[in-house]
């Protein structure tokens, strides 16, 4: 069955769902209210007693995408979560494959819905970042475009971070079968498992230097925004230097270059939907 | 041609055997019914059979491929319940279906007319009745115009009028000269509707063949004296008698021969007269049962050592076959 089709039929599962346009209204609200609260209401948010710079763009898009960064890693593996593990619950993951989809069909499909959840948080992203953005911009003084070409890496690397926690929450979907489980799994790897073993694992010195290699680590600093904005990296430089001259054994700390965790995040995404499949491939329905 | 041909299936769960070396072939136009207990393995049997249950050992070829991913698609089928989204229409539910079988859109409009849904179809799943569920699930069965519909207790928590509906529709998949295999609890319809059956227990096939050769295996008897109880325990003592029931004043008999005359003979020596004897065809009910359940639960406790009874004469003696099917219904 072609793709397009297998499309089709998942998007006469989702866009019925009403669970599915109330976690995208909340998750809009959200970056609404997160970002009104930054560049408006409050008049700008204060850091270790700087002023934050506003949203101007398009120097603003890593800074947006951090600050999205902390919400959308949770609304789409719960979004996924809700759509996916019901077909275990309705049965009708069983009744597609009699219907007549092949196993590698039905898994396809689910891939292909996490793509799609994924570009519609993108864009909503994109669309109340925009905003915000161009609202905070004096387009007189800037002269690049409001996106610039450089900006793919980014966008890119949101899109790569976002698929990746939506395979996350399609494991533990497929594993547990029920959404009840797979919440309670996937928020408890992704936000505390991870973290409370990176911490153990930290106090090893001998270990320690792997922990950056976790799944969530690396997704998380793949949208680190020093990455991608030069000015923001030359300005901790300069505070790190300043900083060594109290501190000399001060090191500035190791950073896997962009390309090799791009690479890594899409090796642990083939992984994990790999083991997903095989799950789903090896089980009784 | 076997439609299905199943050959030793086995599914095994830890140390439990829940199918243990099945095998029964289906031919094109056959109304196979597939009968047993809760948890006798049937359901487990047709999930092998369509490839969402693993199997454990055996194999199993759907028009002679073994290629089950392709067969599928030339099946219609349910399984247990009605498994559909609750959250959209029976429009909706059945789309996803049409794509799935790549069907147009327009046979959507003609199978809910089938089943009569035709006006509920922009209601939501979780609204509809159960015999309306059951009526989307075959609709959804249909769909695709199929060789096969393979159909799971499809009148299951139905009333009388849903089964009757049910009991049309399968008669017209029937007539158009469908394949069906029919899994269900319901024995009354699976006589008047099937051509062959396959009895499971205990994840073992005890028995299968046409309805005629089930049915006919023994013949079942109706027996009167003055004292019931005794008849009943000599009966249940004849060597060819399968089980001996009381029933009010009447012991039914099943025997694995037909020799009437013997059995008056031997009771006659026991000091037996009879004062009614007459014979009918077993149901599928009975034959069903005492398939299904150890004989010791069919069979009445029979006093072995009894002493002989003195000879006696039959009495009246009444065989009219038809008579007595006519009864039964």
């Amino acid at each position: 069955m072609n793709p397009i089709t297998l499309l089709q039929i998942e998007l006469i599962k989702t866009t019925r769902r009403t669970a599915f346009w109330v976690t995208a209204g909340i998750f809009t609200l959200f970056g609404i209210l997160i970002l009104w609260a930054i560049t408006g209401a409050t008049g700008g948010l204060t850091v270790n007693g700087q002023q934050m710079q506003g949203l101007s763009l398009p120097s603003s898009w890593p800074t947006l995408m951090n600050i999205f960064k902390s919400f959308s890693t949770v609304f789409v593996p719960v979004t996924i979560i809700l759509i996916t593990a019901s077909e275990f619950t309705f049965k009708t993951s069983r009744q597609n494959i009699i219907d007549g989809l092949s196993k590698e069909e039905f898994f396809s499909a689910k891939l292909l819905l996490v793509l799609f959840v994924v570009l519609v948080y993108f864009l909503l992203f994109f669309v109340v970042g925009f905003s915000f953005g161009a609202a905070s911009t004096n387009w007189a003084e800037v002269k690049d475009p409001a996106i610039r070409g450089g900006d793919a890496a980014i966008f890119g690397a949101y899109l790569l971070v976002l698929f990746g926690y939506g395979v996350i929450a399609m494991f533990f979907s497929f594993i547990t079968r029920s959404s009840g489980a797979a919440l309670a799994f996937c928020l408890l790897y992704t936000l505390i498992i991870e973290n409370l073993a990176a911490t153990f694992l930290s106090l090893n010195e001998t270990i320690k230097p792997a922990v950056k290699y976790f799944p969530t680590k690396i997704f998380d600093e793949l949208l680190n925004p020093l990455r991608y904005d030069a000015a923001m990296m030359t300005q901790m430089k300069e505070r790190f230097e300043q900083a060594k001259q109290f501190q000399p054994d001060l090191k500035f700390p190791d950073m896997i270059d962009t390309p090799v965790l791009f690479a890594i995040a899409i090796g642990y995404i083939v992984a994990i939907g790999a083991a997903t499949y095989l799950v789903f491939k090896n089980r009784d329905l | 041609m076997d439609i299905i041909q199943a050959t030793n299936l086995t599914k095994v769960y830890g140390n439990t055997k829940a199918v243990s070396g099945v095998s029964f072939a289906v031919q094109q136009g056959q109304i196979y019914g597939f009968l047993g207990p809760n948890g006798s393995g049937k359901t487990t049997t047709i999930g092998m059979m369509l490839g969402i249950i693993n199997r454990s050992s055996g194999d199993i070829k759907l028009f002679e491929t073994d290629n089950l991913d392709h067969a599928r698609h030339r099946i219609g089928a349910t399984l247990e319940t009605p498994n559909f989204y609750p959250y959209l229409s029976g429009l909706d539910n059945l789309r996803i279906v049409a794509k799935i079988k790549n069907i147009a859109d327009a046979r959507i409009q003609t199978v809910l007319g089938i089943v009569k849904l035709d006006k509920r179809q922009k209601d939501k799943f979780k609204t509809y009745s159960l015999g309306m569920k059951q009526r989307l699930a075959l609709a959804s069965a249909m769909l695709s115009n199929p060789d096969l519909v393979v159909l799971d207790e499809p009148a299951n928590g139905l009333d009388p009028e849903g089964i009757r509906e049910i009991r049309e529709i399968i008669k017209g998949l029937a007539a158009e000269g469908k394949t069906i295999f029919l899994s269900s609890h319901l024995l009354n319809e699976v006589e008047q509707t099937c051509t062959h059956v396959a009895v499971i227990k205990k994840g073992e096939l005890v028995s299968q063949g046409s309805i005629r050769e089930i049915v006919s295996r023994n013949l079942v008897v109706m027996l009167r004296a003055k004292d019931v109880a005794t008849l009943q325990e000599n009966v249940a003592r004849y060597e060819h008698t399968v089980a001996a029931t009381l029933d009010r004043d009447t012991v039914v008999a099943e025997l694995k021969n037909d020799d009437l005359a013997s059995l008056n003979m031997f009771l006659s020596q026991k000091g037996i007269y009879l004062s009614h004897l007459s014979q009918r065809q077993q149901s599928l009910e009975e034959a069903f049962m005492e398939l299904t359940q150890d004989a010791a639960q069919i069979k009445t406790p029979a006093n072995a050592n009894m002493a002989a009874a003195p000879v006696v004469t039959a009495g009246d003696l009444n065989t009219s076959e038809a008579s007595n099917k006519a009864a039964n219904k």
